[in-house]
């Protein structure tokens, strides 16, 4: 128990001292904060009109767009919606993949896992964006929340294939560690190996999933909402970014219209790049840069020219 | 002469399950366009008399008229096992039925023409992204935790985040509206001479310039994350005490790690419509991407069907090539039951 008290506090120290995670934490906190000062405090309204398409001002720190609404207000004010589905997605995506590859890869060879192949496999074929066209069209009318709970669990539904696939054969590989195989000798449970044996050495994977699934997440939102596809009950960068194409924004030199639309999407995808870098580390071990005390010691050495002295 | 029985046996159970995936994945899109509420017919019908969707479809008289159109037209809703087994005929006879919004061109008449556009634009940027992020992935993995690493990773991070769409705005902003090098709009093609091509090249160099852009963080963090692991293996250690360079090594230690991004180049063209999309829509290039967005907005069924289909298809085979070359190029992997 000790022992284990001491393992875990060390994992911490790694965490804590990688400045790797530390920013790309930093990064993900900020625009969290973003989304929320966003839903609670704009600049101006987001329905608030002013000239149109004006550049980059004092008074409009973004500018206007083409219909004469402050872009940063937007900006703000579709933060928070769009990270919501990022988040929801990756945290479900990390969930289910977890839990179909740990299955999948420990019943190898069985038919649950021929079962689980299959399925893997269609659920591969499907895309995203399509099930949401699907599923959304019944909720034409449905109210905000309930719009982004579905268009999250429909993406998630379609979107932990790949990263099944991943986990599978990593747990494939562990399942035939001695440690494992020693486990099923003595008779362990199943489900005690699975969740206290091949679990935590996924885990690392997981958050990776977490992180692609979040990505995953925003794009297909976007995607989404630039075929608008999705009822256009709520405001989000995706909707956002419709307009801009719509509006052919680009042809007409507005760059700070479209910069708005992704900065939050930018300060996202910046902190998972260095959240990425950092977490290799628990991927491999070996990869942790160890420091050990260098204590240096004099050790007196007889020889026939009399003693010397040697630091090692 | 026990292995090649063993492999028989796992090749065809292999091949078994991608049959039964393909049977899976074509029955669950046959069910889920006909999930959809509302059909193809009111969309066209509130578009010829510029109404908006609900509006147009909740007024007695088109719903008559609908009604009139479906018969006419042989679309009168039929039990599901015949339009099931008319499904799975048309499936294997290349038939597909008439699309609803181009009507009367057959569905295959789109389809395979706007393949070529999208494939095309893949294809060519996921071959480039391939060989610039295995080769930036491999300096960011030997330069592990510099500078140089850290821009890689955190530049290419940015650029996975920003939707390939808007990276092309950006790129058409600046050659084409302002520097005014590369054509805005796809060129008119009438027939294929050496004029259209060069237009053809000219106007393709920003999608595939974005594509790859945005394709490049697969590659990149793939090789890294991949090279980190082998770069400790022993013979590296070995390669270091003889003294060889850093680019060397480098070298050698890439060829080793390049295998999960030969799966990845192969999953990347299997996906190829859902990542032409936005790109597709954005720049109204003829491609599947542009066809299979207008299809779902209109409920094209027909159309969404093929375009399913060849998803399906198209992922399934690129799932099963990426199997296969694993085996061919990696001997740990060879022999299969593992």
């Amino acid at each position: 128990m000790k022992r284990e008290f001491a393992l875990s506090i060390s994992k911490v120290k790694v965490i804590t001292k990688n400045k790797f995670i530390a920013i790309g934490v930093a990064l993900l906190l900020l625009d969290i904060i973003l989304g929320i000062i966003g839903s609670i405090w704009t600049p101006y309204s987001v329905n608030a009109s002013f000239s149109f398409s004006e550049p980059p001002s004092w008074k409009h720190l973004l500018g206007t767009d083409a219909y004469g609404h402050d872009v940063l207000s937007e900006m703000l004010h579709d933060t928070l919606p769009t990270l919501e589905v990022g988040f929801g997605v990756g945290a479900l995506v990390a969930l289910l993949s977890t839990i179909i590859g740990l299955l999948g890869g420990y019943y190898a060879g069985k038919t649950a896992s021929i079962i689980i192949d299959i399925i893997t496999i269609t659920v591969l074929t499907i895309p995203g964006v399509i099930l949401l066209v699907v599923v959304s069209s019944y909720f034409r009318v449905a109210n905000i929340s309930v719009s982004y709970g579905i268009t999250i669990l429909s993406l998630s539904i379609v979107g932990w294939a790949f990263g099944a696939r991943q986990i599978r054969s990593q747990v494939l590989s562990l399942s035939n560690r001695e440690y494992i195989i020693a486990s099923k000798l003595i008779g362990e449970k199943s489900y005690t190996i699975i969740f206290t044996q091949l679990l935590p050495p996924i885990l690392p994977l997981t958050f990776a999933q977490f992180l692609f699934g979040t990505l995953y997440g925003v794009l297909s939102l976007v995607t989404a909402e630039f075929w608008g596809v999705l009822p256009a009950t709520s405001s989000n960068l995706g909707t956002m970014l419709a307009f801009i194409s719509t509006n052919a924004a680009y042809v007409s030199n507005q760059w700070w219209w479209i910069l708005g639309a992704i900065i939050p999407i930018i300060i996202l995808g910046t902190g998972i790049g260095f959240l990425n870098i950092g977490i290799d580390e628990f991927v491999d071990p070996r990869l942790r840069e160890i420091k050990l005390p260098q204590v240096r010691r004099i050790v007196k050495i007889p020889t026939d020219n009399g003693v010397i002295e040697v630091s090692i | 002469m026990k292995l090649p029985i063993q492999t028989i046996i796992n090749v065809t159970k292999r091949i078994a399950i991608y049959l039964a995936a393909f049977f899976v994945a074509i029955t669950v899109n046959f069910i889920l366009p006909r999930l959809m509420p509302g059909s193809a017919l009111i969309t066209l019908l509130s578009m010829l008399q510029g109404a908006i969707g609900e509006y147009g479809a909740n007024s007695a008289l088109v719903s008559a008229e609908i009604k009139q159109i479906e018969e006419a037209f042989g679309l009168t809703p039929q039990p599901w096992y015949i339009q099931y087994a008319d499904y799975i005929k048309g499936i294997f006879t290349g038939n597909l039925g008439a699309s609803i919004t181009f009507y009367p061109t057959n569905v295959a008449k789109i389809v395979f023409p706007s393949m070529i556009w999208s494939m095309g634009l893949v294809v060519v940027s996921s071959i480039v992204a391939f060989f610039l992020g295995s080769w930036l992935g491999s300096i960011a993995a030997i330069k592990r935790r510099s500078v140089t690493d850290a821009v890689i990773v955190v530049v290419i991070s940015i650029l996975a985040t920003i939707p390939a769409f808007v990276i092309i705005m950006y790129l058409e902003m600046g050659f084409s509206v302002n520097l005014k090098i590369v054509e805005l709009t796809f060129p008119n093609i009438k027939s294929m001479n050496l004029k259209t091509f060069l237009s053809l090249l000219n106007f393709y160099s920003v999608p595939v310039a974005g594509m790859v852009l945005s394709l490049l963080s697969g590659f990149v963090l793939g090789m890294r994350n991949n090279m980190l692991h082998t770069l400790r293996d022993n013979y590296v250690y070995y390669a270091e005490l003889l003294g060889l360079s850093e680019n060397t090594i480098r070298k050698i230690v890439y060829r080793n790690s390049i295998l999960p991004n030969i799966t990845g180049i192969t999953l990347i063209i299997g996906l190829a419509i859902s990542a032409a999309l936005t790109v597709e829509g954005l720049l109204t290039i003829p491609g599947a991407g542009y066809f299979f967005g207008l299809s779902l907005t209109s409920r094209d069924l027909p159309l969404i069907q093929g375009y399913f289909l060849v998803i399906v298809v198209l992922l399934l085979v690129s799932i099963a090539i990426a199997e296969i070359l694993y085996g061919l190029l990696d001997p740990r992997a060879r022999g299969g039951a593992s």
